[in-house]
């Protein structure tokens, strides 16, 4: 019996249950509207979910897979494998609209494509194939304010009768008032 | 782990009578989370948070205080409660057994929604760190204003870094929208809620989490920071909020009386509808 006492005021208060991936697996498919059917269903959700908010950080890329044995274990008919295998996981959805001649969605017609943009993906299967590199994403980390709404802003510089000076623009691209930080 | 506020303090504000009662009366049905900050790096500190804590009366609080012991462990702990109400409030803890333990809140875990009463709705406005408080302060306040021009019964509080608006699920009940849809697209409207403040008052709003085991920062808890320590509390009325200043919130400046204060709620006897009609017309509209 004291036994029992002891393991439990050694172990007090230790994470038993990982709630968070518990809770990040159900608000997903909620956000997706029960669209995840596969990992790459699954990589194209998260990124959408993290979208607003900017980068997802370095706690949530550990938390992935977490999620996905969750969400896996919640939903058994959630495959495993991935449809677009060559792609190893880069959403293709986002590469495509931004650089590519055509924009492939379905699995029958990514096998047949010949002129695509794959940016960072394997190029084993695909045929003239340009590889670049892929577009970083930028951080926005001022607060300033466009009509009246408080957005997020990142810094960028235009050069103004020959001087550098900085401007700050939010997600859409508009230049927003930013103050400065105290 | 090195930590630059006085201990002693925090325990003093948790042994108070009064703030004792109103911390205890919000957690009727509901769980208790003790969660460690995310500021903090260490990791034997960090697996220490605890949620399934059940606190509905004196002594569950003593023993949350006292057997925890962290204030002697010096844990930055902050005080959380969840936004889902159960009818029996979750089960019984048992830390003298912590494999079952483990089973039953599992088990728990899985069933828990057949005993969920009510859900109420959040909205987390957040700063990045404190020198966005007054963006922070700016994105609650349009937020609220928008509230009062739509007649919809709130609560608005201050978090430490950030403001809560909180909607009791019963206003959502009395519509015929909200009643018509199925649990979890309960959930997914109060999402679309969230994204419709979003896109039309603050960027600052947090709109990535919304599911049934949500917690929120307990009201008249301390939210601790790695250089400050802050009361977590619940505006009178619009006038109070309006007149929102930090340093008045700082655990060794804070002189405000909460004996029996309670929560409050603005704009009391309005109703969600106009905010329901305003956030399904957006919706179509595609904001």
């Amino acid at each position: 019996m004291w036994i029992n006492w002891l393991k439990g005021w050694l172990i007090m208060g230790k994470r038993e249950y990982d709630y968070d991936a518990e809770r990040l697996a159900e608000a997903l498919w909620i956000d997706s509207r029960g669209k995840i059917v596969d990992v790459d269903t699954f990589d194209m959700y998260w990124d959408d979910f993290f979208k607003e908010q900017g980068q997802s950080n370095e706690r949530d890329v550990k938390l992935k897979p977490k999620v996905f044995r969750h969400l896996k274990n919640q939903h058994p008919e959630i495959r495993t494998t991935r449809t677009f295998k060559e792609a190893g996981g880069r959403d293709l959805r986002r590469d495509r609209k931004r650089t590519a001649k055509e924009v492939v969605t379905r699995k029958e017609d990514y096998k047949s494509a010949q002129r695509q943009d794959l940016s960072g993906l394997d190029t084993k299967g695909g045929k003239k194939i340009t590889a670049k590199k892929p577009v970083k994403r930028k951080t926005f980390s001022f607060v300033g304010k466009r009509k009246g709404k408080i957005v997020y802003a990142r810094k960028t510089f235009v050069v103004v009768k020959g001087k550098r000076q900085a401007r700050f623009r939010d997600k859409r691209g508009v230049f927003v008032s930013v103050k400065k930080k105290k | 782990m090195k930590l630059k506020y006085n201990f002693d303090l925090i325990k003093e504000w948790y042994d108070r009578i009064d703030v004792k009662f109103e911390i205890i009366k919000q957690l009727h049905n509901r769980e208790l989370a003790l969660l460690i900050p995310s500021w903090v790096k260490e990791k034997e500190v960090l697996i220490t948070s605890t949620r399934m804590l059940r606190c509905h009366n004196l002594n569950h609080y003593d023993f949350v205080l006292k057997d925890l012991r962290f204030i002697e462990r010096r844990l930055p702990y902050n005080f959380y409660y969840s936004l889902a109400q159960y009818i029996y409030g979750i089960p019984y803890q048992n830390f003298n057994d912590m494999a079952n333990r483990k089973l039953v809140n599992e088990e728990w875990t899985k069933t828990h929604l057949q005993e969920l009463e009510k859900f109420d709705f959040l909205l987390d406005i957040d700063a990045g760190d404190f020198s966005e408080i007054d963006s922070a302060f700016e994105s609650a306040n349009k937020v609220v204003l928008r509230l009062i021009n739509l007649e919809t019964p709130f609560e608005i509080r201050f978090s430490g870094k950030g403001f809560h608006v909180v909607i009791d699920e019963e206003h959502f009940l009395k519509n015929k929208f909200y009643n018509s849809l199925p649990r979890e697209h309960k959930l997914m409207f109060y999402s679309q809620i969230a994204k419709y403040f979003y896109n039309t008052c603050s960027e600052m709003i947090d709109t990535t989490i919304y599911d049934f085991r949500r917690v929120c920062k307990l009201p008249y808890s301390l939210a601790l920071y790695e250089n400050s320590v802050l009361v977590c509390y619940p505006f009178r009325d619009y006038y109070e909020f309006k007149n929102f200043n930090l340093d008045k919130f700082r655990l060794k400046d804070f002189n405000i009386q909460i004996k029996q204060r309670g929560l409050f709620e603005l704009n009391k006897f309005g109703n969600v509808d106009k905010l329901v009609k305003r956030v399904v017309d957006n919706g179509k509209k595609g904001i």
